[in-house]
């Protein structure tokens, strides 16, 4: 259980972040360049200019007289970038730490999940991006951890291996009791992952946030709307409604096989959502929508990105949508945020 | 066939040259850790370390002499309490040749320092690693390759190191005359050229035999790291 109240000053960048309810599963969310890494790092103690409160459980990791040094921490830490030792292999970058208590999962079980054996003899300059980062998340988690900060873990991952990583991640919290903190700039991973949500937004130059539940942080403006269906098969079509339009989503490439049956949830970013007009994807005879509203221009093949008007003006002629993404959450996620 | 005199100087030269480098390491990777930190007074400390490079070598030896002679407070004091007596002794010798030598090191070892990513050292300090343990595992692996190009050039520039030895140690067969002192005495003696010949043949082999030696470890450890020599990754 992580709580904590940071402020921090560097240059021209200023940083207020906390989390005033203990959270276990936190994830920050926010635009490239507003601090979620340099949060991170003064989570975990890199930031020597930062002041505050970090409490971990019952401990005091910053705060007080002063702060514990980062070693002292217990981290279990990815970061921006793999950061492996070019002198060492693969296998000896993921043996790296030596902690004292045994690891939260076994070398074995990290290498066979992370599908690391084929890299294991090769040295850090001869693996691809994917393979490093995965190499670095194991390293983290046999380092036996008592949390696990973790910067965009899964940005180089192919969609397997994505799943993989976010899977044994989930596990290995769930199992040992661990808090996550995840900066990550897609919805999906936060969703699938966290429960606690703390959007970082600059304003007068000062990148401000607040940990939340995630239902409250959804709620939102700009938020997705959360919308629930029920699969009648595996693969089936999830149907949704929006401003009287019916979606469809489907579900099957979303979801894991054993969460293909059963009632599920999506959570569907309205910039996911394109509009095409009446019928044809050319743009000739688009509705013109003036304003915030659709306009043609944007429309062009029905294939631009725009924000939902909503709801959308009566009489304007029909519109038909398209859905480009949606996060369908699993049966075991749908509490959090619900 | 190498006479006695030859056989002396390239012993000695070696042992000299050996100690000098060996002995003043330790020094150089904490004065190269602290320049490649930065921070106040690393251009003055630059300056002091690169200050043997530029003055004459025979000024190098004569400060020494001042400071170290047996008339000298420190120099005195040495040898009173240590029995350490470095004039007209190989160790001073040694110590002519290291101080001499000593930029080369330094500068080879900052290079490799500063070519070090600084994120390894936040990676290491997540594993739970110590200051120490940092340096012996990441630290000082990294710049191997960098220690060892400055430690064979810094050789190689001790077996050739005249000035300071001679003007400091002095030039005492078998006890501080080096090859480069022989050759010099050699060709003051009258008919001495063929010895001289032969001393500098020697010296040439020396030289290239270290740099050819250095200059290979150091490739091997680089590419080891995925460095190559034009671009450090």
């Amino acid at each position: 259980m992580l709580r904590f109240s940071l402020t921090l000053k560097k240059g021209a960048f200023a940083l207020r972040a906390d989390a005033r309810e203990p959270c276990q599963r936190l994830a920050l969310m926010g635009p490239s360049g507003v601090g979620k890494s340099t949060l991170l790092a003064a989570l975990a103690g890199f930031e020597r200019q930062a002041q505050g409160t970090v409490h971990l459980g019952d401990r005091i990791l910053t705060g007080g007289k002063q702060g514990l040094a980062p070693e002292a921490r217990q981290l279990g830490m990815v970061f921006q970038r793999p950061l492996l030792f070019p002198h060492l292999t693969a296998e000896d970058n993921l043996r790296f730490a030596r902690p004292a208590a045994p690891p939260p999962v076994s070398f074995e079980e990290v290498v066979a999940r992370l599908d690391l054996a084929p890299v294991l003899p090769r040295r850090a300059h001869q693996l691809s991006g994917g393979e490093a980062q995965r190499v670095a998340l194991g390293r983290a988690l046999l380092a036996a951890p008592a949390w696990l900060l973790l910067d965009e873990p899964f940005a180089n991952l192919d969609p397997a291996r994505r799943e993989a990583a976010l899977a044994l991640i989930d596990e290995v919290v769930e199992r040992q009791g661990l808090t996550l903190v995840l900066a990550t700039h897609r919805l999906e991973e936060a969703v699938s992952l966290c429960d606690h949500l703390l959007p970082l937004i600059e304003e007068n130059g000062v990148s401000a946030g607040s940990a939340q539940p995630l239902a409250q942080a959804l709620g939102g403006a700009r938020a997705p709307t959360l919308v629930s269906g029920t699969l009648q098969e595996a693969g089936g079509t999830l149907e949704f409604c929006y401003g009287g339009q019916t979606l469809r989503v489907k579900a099957a490439p979303f979801l894991r096989a054993e969460d293909r049956a059963g009632p599920a949830a999506a959570l569907i970013d309205p910039q996911d959502v394109r509009a095409l007009a009446a019928g044809a994807p050319a743009p000739l005879g688009c509705p013109r929508f003036e304003g915030q509203r659709l306009s043609a221009d944007r429309l062009r093949h029905g294939e631009d990105v725009f924000t939902l008007p909503a709801p959308l003006p009566p009489g304007e002629g029909p519109v038909a949508f398209t859905l480009l993404g949606a996060t369908v959450l699993p049966p075991r996620r749908r509490d959090a945020v619900a | 066939m190498m006479g006695d005199v030859e056989t002396l100087a390239t012993l000695l030269s070696l042992k000299v040259a050996a100690v000098a480098v060996l002995g003043s390491l330790p020094l150089a990777l904490l004065v190269a850790t602290r320049l490649a930190r930065g921070g106040p007074g690393t251009l003055l400390l630059d300056a002091l370390v690169h200050l043997p490079l530029v003055l004459p070598p025979v000024v190098v030896g004569y400060l020494l002499l001042i400071t170290l002679g047996t008339q000298a407070p420190l120099g005195g004091w040495l040898k009173e309490m240590l029995s350490l007596r470095l004039v007209f002794h190989w160790t001073g010798a040694a110590l002519a040749a290291a101080v001499v030598t000593f930029p080369f090191q330094v500068r080879a070892l900052r290079l490799a320092l500063e070519a070090i990513d600084p994120g390894l050292y936040r990676a290491a300090q997540s594993l739970g690693l110590s200051p120490w343990a940092r340096f012996r595992r990441v630290t000082f692996p990294l710049a191997l390759p960098g220690l060892l190009a400055g430690a064979i050039t810094a050789f190689a520039a001790a077996l050739g190191e005249f000035g300071a030895i001679m003007t400091f140690a002095a030039n005492i067969p078998g006890e501080t005359q080096t090859l480069p002192l022989a050759i010099y005495s050699a060709l003051q003696t009258p008919g001495g050229e063929t010895a001289a010949g032969r001393l500098v043949a020697l010296a040439i082999a020396l030289a290239l035999a270290g740099l050819l030696l250095g200059e290979g470890a150091a490739r091997r450890l680089r590419a080891r790291t995925g460095q190559t020599l034009g671009s450090l990754r």
